[in-house]
């Protein structure tokens, strides 16, 4: 760890402690995973921006059908290619330390694919083709699971639903905390 | 009409007010609910509401800045954030605010130092401009201050040594999250009991292993030591350390130190179940609020929990995604499957067959539990007055073991008989039983040790005795046959894949095991102070055992766990446990005279030397007249009235506010499809085919419908308009 802690002066550690739910060690930690990825470049420059490809090598995020989504919404130039700080940021939301409320509102980007602020039909489609992977669901099974999503959660029936509702799911599911989590 | 439709403006002003009032300090969770939902209808509201919104804590409503998502706005963030802060009373407080603030913003990384550099440029700014506070306020936050400072470096300090990371983390990536948290609880059981094993060793076994090898009084009388002796705890180990009887009733000296064993026999055992109890109360209390009540109640969202909660987002490796996936699709394909098949009602007659099973398998489990209790009581008294056979203490060990083995799986048998609706609700029929089937066992060992008291010389050391010979063999089974059954079926897998399946891991039965194992050590702690190290071994061994086989032999399950609640679940298994355990070890020392061993011979009871000793009370002091008073049944009887009268009120309280929010709900639904209905109506209007003649009021179908719920659904056709429009 002597070679992480020349990388960071005193202040930005303090700093990134504040800002996240990691404490001090731990950012450290994270630094030598986000280094493991890309060790020649990251040891280089400790904010050197990976590529996407890269930050995919994370297990976690390299089998999650959501990875890529995450990299894109985490990363600062909104392209996928995360520098440090962003990956912290990531690791940080997906921490046991954060708050519901802070892991719903990074879910709620993740799944809104189109980018206005609504899940759409659209999103939801994307969501669940997603989540079932090589399976598949005939069309009318697939409308049919949509409409009853929004059934349940749509409060407003504007056939969308917004981060209040999305909110309100997730406030109501007690292994929404445990399944948005990956460990350092 | 007109009345029905003031009650509701009434209402909602009313919760309008109650709203304001509650978010200062009430009740937090509930409020911050109805902050959201009436916030939908009501955006001023919502502006109105940054700032305070939880207990105490500080919190920026999320809606006004979750669109800022570029650096050029973090000026507006710290705008924001200046002028939520200058609510604040103080600088130290203000301080803190920020601090939380900009921690919980939904902004990036770079955006949040940015804002906190600016922000301290600013307050550099601002100078000596402070407002000076009291002496006691800047007291108050410095301890503020202080105890987040230590809690961040003890967490720093904790991190380097956090135990098994690794493993759970290969785990949770390979198995998902639901045997990472059993293995979790695993952990935190090791950690409970190793505390546990610090004092006693300590305080009880140490001065006592000084006494003996340089004490006053060398004991001399010591029996040959033979190898089976480890697994009865007979012979030589009778007389030792392991068991209660040994220790001395007198004051220790060593040099010129005094130590009094009978109070630290007390006290330390008293202390350490007292910390498990508090830490269990906690963990329990802590895990059902947040799984159990806190998600209670509003609406259901099966699919959507589906859609956005069933993703292990912990999961790492490329065959647990795969195998994910798929169980997400079948448990989709399956909801789609209810949804779509209308419900048939039961016919009456299997509705009866299916009643008359249960109880008959009721019945069933029930003559078994007795049988068994009836059979153990036997063999415990037959091997009382059988003592020759030096042996025979062992054979009650095993078949106590074998019948918490075999029994469980029997109990699994005759439950495929009961047809379950769900197979939670089977799931958690079985876990009633087998607890029930610990729960007789362990009672019956115990009761019958304390009921021939007077028959043998020392019922404790017999007591402690009987307990180490299961806990050994307990040992011994789990290391044994457990990991041999999983090695088993997984090379009969690997030779015939066509035949045999990967054996999966069954978190239900590994966590039956622990808590049995952890029910036994807590009843045998008291009688058998070194237990505490022998469990902390066993679960140390048993832990890498299980990880290894889990992890080589095991496939992740096919089912899903829904690991939040089952935890919960287990605690409160965990903590009921410790409850018996305590009342029981607490009727002991109250109400069961000692024997003439151990360190308490030299009082008729326990109870005396808390009493007497401790306490300092004489026949006839107003302490003493006052506690015989406090514990005589009538009071007693009181208080438990009083506090039945209390979880009743906390009930209703509760059942109220699950009204309201269903009422909110109803009405957010009426307002969205009222500003629906009002849009068509204007669009009409527009293009100049509005009927003039109808009332736009009177003709919303929402208002019909609001007032339909509110009357109650009788009587409501006639008095509602013909023109419905189709909802």
């Amino acid at each position: 760890m002597g070679q992480g802690k020349s990388q960071f002066s005193e202040e930005e550690l303090q700093d990134y402690q504040d800002l996240t739910y990691f404490t001090k060690k731990e950012v450290l930690y994270a630094h030598q995973k986000f280094k493991s990825l890309a060790p020649e470049k990251v040891g280089h420059n400790k904010n050197a921006k990976l590529p996407l490809s890269k930050v995919l090598m994370y297990p976690e995020l390299g089998v999650n059908p959501f990875g890529e989504r995450i990299c894109k919404v985490f990363s600062s130039g909104h392209d996928g290619d995360c520098t440090f700080e962003d990956f912290l940021d990531m690791m940080s939301v997906f921490s046991d330390g954060a708050p519901k409320a802070v892991k719903a509102e990074h879910a709620f980007r993740i799944f809104d694919f189109d980018g206005d602020d609504m899940l759409g039909v659209s999103d939801l489609r994307q969501v669940v083709e997603r989540l079932i992977g090589s399976n598949e669901l005939s069309e009318n099974e697939m409308l049919h699971l949509i409409q009853n999503i929004l059934e349940e959660a749509d409060l407003d029936d504007d056939g969308a639903l917004s981060f209040a509702e999305f909110e309100h799911i997730i406030d109501k599911s007690s292994d929404f905390s445990s399944a948005f989590r990956i460990r350092l | 009409m007109q009345a029905a439709m003031d009650d509701i403006h009434l209402e909602l002003n009313h919760v309008d007010t109650e709203n304001s009032d509650m978010s200062i300090g009430g009740d937090s969770r509930f409020s911050s609910y109805r902050h959201r939902t009436v916030s939908l209808q009501r955006n001023s509201l919502a502006n109105e509401m940054i700032g305070l919104r939880t207990m105490g804590r500080y919190k920026y409503h999320t809606n006004t800045l979750r669109s800022i998502r570029s650096p050029e706005d973090a000026d507006t963030i710290v705008n924001q954030i200046q002028e939520n802060v200058a609510k604040a009373d103080d600088e130290q407080q203000a301080d803190q605010l920020r601090r939380e603030a900009l921690r919980d913003m939904p902004q990036s990384l770079t955006i949040k130092r940015q804002v906190k550099q600016t922000l301290m440029l600013n307050e550099k700014s601002r100078g000596d401009n402070h407002s000076t506070i009291g002496c006691y306020k800047w007291a108050v936050y410095s301890i503020i201050i202080l105890y987040s400072k230590l809690k961040a470096s003890i967490y720093n300090f904790l991190y380097t040594f956090e135990l098994w990371y690794l493993i759970l983390k290969t785990l949770e990536g390979q198995f998902g999250s639901a045997v990472a948290t059993f293995f979790r609880f695993f952990r935190s059981l090791f950690f409970l009991n190793l505390f546990t094993l610090v004092p006693t060793f300590f305080f009880i076994v140490l001065p006592q292993i000084l006494q003996s090898n340089f004490g006053d009084e060398v004991v001399v009388d010591q029996e040959s030591f033979s190898p089976a002796d480890i697994f009865t705890g007979e012979g030589s180990l009778t007389n030792s350390v392991l068991f209660y009887g040994h220790y001395t009733n007198e004051t220790i000296k060593l040099a010129k130190y005094e130590y009094d064993m009978p109070y630290a026999y007390l006290f330390t055992m008293f202390v350490s179940y007292v910390i498990g109890f508090i830490v269990l109360s906690y963990s329990t209390a802590k895990s059902f609020r947040k799984n159990f009540i806190e998600t209670k109640g509003g609406s259901k969202n099966v699919f959507a929990h589906k859609i956005f909660c069933s993703w292990d987002f912990g999961i790492a490796t490329e065959d647990a995604a795969t195998l994910k996936s798929s169980v997400i699709y079948h448990e989709l394909r399956e909801l789609l499957d209810q949804w779509n098949s209308p419900r048939t009602k039961a016919s009456c007659a299997s509705r009866f067959f299916t009643v008359c099973t249960n109880f008959a398998v009721n019945l069933l489990i029930l003559f078994v539990l007795m049988g068994i209790a009836f059979g153990m009581w036997i063999l415990l008294d037959k091997n009382r007055l059988n003592d020759d056979n030096e042996h025979i203490g062992m054979i009650t060990a095993v078949v106590i073991n074998v019948t918490i083995l075999v029994f469980p799986l029997f109990f699994t048998i005759v439950g495929f008989c009961e047809d379950y609706k769900s197979p939670r609700n089977s799931f958690f029929v079985n876990l009633t039983r087998t607890i029930l089937l610990e729960i007789v066992v362990i009672g019956i060992l115990v009761a019958y040790w304390i009921t021939s008291a007077s028959k043998v010389e020392c019922w404790e050391t017999c007591l402690g005795q009987e307990i180490y010979r299961l806990v050994i063999f307990e040992f011994i089974f789990s290391i044994v046959f457990l990991p041999m059954t999983e090695i088993v079926r997984f090379l009969l897998n690997k030779n015939f894949p066509s035949t045999f399946d990967p054996p999966e891991f069954n978190i239900n039965r590994y966590t039956l095991q622990i808590l049995y194992n952890q029910t036994l050590f807590w009843i045998g702690l008291y009688f058998s102070p070194l237990l505490s190290a022998i469990v902390v071994l066993k679960l140390f061994v048993s832990w890498y055992l299980t990880t290894f086989t889990v992890l080589h032999c095991c496939k992740p399950s096919s089912k899903t766990w829904r690991a939040a609640q089952t935890e919960t679940l287990f605690l409160i298994m965990a903590f009921l446990n410790l409850i018996m355990v305590m009342t029981c070890l607490g009727y002991v020392v109250a109400s069961v005279e000692t024997s003439g061993c151990g360190p308490f011979r030299s009082f008729e009871y326990v109870y005396n030397l808390v009493k007497e000793g401790i306490l300092g009370l004489e026949q006839g002091q107003t302490i003493l007249k006052t506690i015989i008073y406090v514990t005589k049944p009538g009071v007693v009887a009181l208080i438990i009235l009083m506090m039945c009268m209390g979880v009743y009120y906390l009930d209703a309280k509760s059942r109220a506010q699950d009204a309201m929010v269903k009422l909110l709900r109803n009405m957010l639904i009426n307002e969205a499809k009222d500003k629906e209905f009002l849009l068509t109506r204007i669009s009409l209007a527009t293009q100049g085919r509005y009927n003039l003649q109808e009332n736009p009021l009177e003709g919303s179908p929402m208002r019909q419908r609001r007032m339909r719920e509110d009357l109650g659904d009788s009587g409501t056709e006639v008095l509602l308009p013909s023109h419905r429009v189709n909802i």
